[in-house]
């Protein structure tokens, strides 16, 4: 329902208490994220040209760390504690298979035919023999899974990588991952499914991925001394290796050694790390 | 960075990288490793490698070896495609930017110390 907007005068629509609380929220959380992003923009300069939104970023960032800390992790702990190993990773198999016609389109929009022949039939078994995919027995007949989306496509195709983004509630993401969010949810049956089923599975779903990565949070919190810039770059370098399937270009050594003359700093890091001996 | 900032920074790197590896060794939990291949370039070798868990599972880690004759050292370790020294100079760039050389070094020697802390 599209809502009037007039300069001299508030908003009309007609009476309709639900709809209108929903879109009065939106509308809230949209002008807030613009105030923020706008005032990110005005700021200081940014240290990373790759992430010029940084302000408004570690502010959603600190928003997401917040309530993960409060709440997430100690329920995910909660349910490693309460579930064994097998029952977390059927759960994990399960929402896996359902987002699988995402994984499957982008074989097709990547041409590699015969991982998208590969993904149907996984698709099929697990679906079928392996109970709506909480088992996953495609992966013994030779159907291994694959992880594509939409953002890995763009990426494959040449598309930059865009800003970086920190979303609310969902975290790391980037203008060329974003589309992959309205397209994996696109292609998820359970998107079309009652809100009465929706709903419960959007919980144990957002729980158990939580608690897979309960061990990734850990060493981010051993590790960094900045998390906020630790997750931005293990994200960024990530969604490159993905796009490259796990094989990036071999010039990327370059990379993983750093140039020591570039910065002062870093040069320090370079030389340094090399002191590591291998015993 | 004055050449005692650097002295003390390199000190500490140091301290750090002993008690970050002796820790991530700590946690070894019987996972067996695969070794895919290797290769040169210029003074620096590759090697890639996957950690298999118990389930089967592959992890991708690679690391960068530079060698002085018959010395190898590891100048970086490259996990699913994320590079330890990538990660670092980042953070490290970021934090000297905003805060300075000196709050960089306090921060890392609070590391080393939680490291000391937690008993490993």
């Amino acid at each position: 329902m599209p809502i009037q907007h007039t300069s001299d005068g508030p908003n009309t629509f007609a009476w309709n208490p639900d709809k209108m609380n929903k879109e009065l929220v939106a509308k809230g959380l949209l002008s807030l994220s613009l105030a923020t992003l706008l005032g990110g923009c005005a700021s200081t300069a940014p240290s990373n040209p790759s992430d010029p939104w940084e302000k408004p970023n570690r502010a959603f960032y600190n928003f997401n760390d917040s309530l993960d800390r409060n709440f997430f992790t100690p329920v995910a702990k909660g349910y490693v504690w309460a579930t064994p190993k097998p029952v977390r990773a059927g759960v994990t198999n399960a929402f896996e298979n359902v987002n699988y016609l995402n994984v499957m389109a982008n074989d097709l929009l990547q041409g590699k035919v015969s991982d998208f022949a590969s993904d149907s039939g996984r698709f099929v078994v697990n679906s079928t023999v392996g109970l709506g995919g909480l088992f996953d027995p495609a992966t013994k007949l030779g159907m291994p899974a694959h992880d594509e989306d939409l953002g890995q496509t763009l990426g494959k195709w040449g598309v930059g990588e865009g800003r970086y983004m920190v979303l609310p509630l969902m975290g790391p993401n980037s203008l060329r991952d974003l589309p992959n969010v309205a397209s994996a949810m696109a292609l998820n049956p359970l998107t079309y499914l009652n809100a009465v089923v929706t709903v419960p599975l959007g919980v144990i779903n957002t729980i158990n991925m939580r608690a897979n990565l309960l061990e990734e949070t850990n060493i981010r919190d051993q590790a960094a001394l900045d998390p906020y810039t630790f997750v931005r770059e293990a994200y960024r370098q990530q969604r490159e290796f993905k796009i490259y399937d796990g094989n990036p270009p071999s010039e990327s050594i370059d990379d993983y050694l750093d140039e020591p003359e570039a910065t002062a700093a870093p040069a320090a890091a370079a030389d340094e790390s090399s002191v590591l001996k291998v015993y | 960075m004055t050449e005692d900032q650097r002295q003390t920074f390199l000190q500490t790197f140091r301290d750090l990288s002993v008690a970050t590896y002796a820790d991530n060794f700590s946690d070894f939990g019987g996972e067996k490793f695969e070794t895919l291949g290797h290769e040169q370039k210029k003074n620096a070798e590759l090697v890639r490698t996957n950690i298999v868990t118990g389930e089967g599972k592959r992890v991708s880690l690679n690391y960068v070896l530079t060698r002085n004759n018959d010395d190898y050292r590891i100048v970086n370790v490259v996990a699913e495609g994320v590079s330890d020294l990538g990660l670092k100079r980042s953070e490290y760039d970021g934090i000297i930017a905003s805060e300075g050389v000196d709050s960089l070094v306090a921060k890392l020697k609070a590391k080393v110390a939680s490291y000391a802390a937690s008993g490993k």
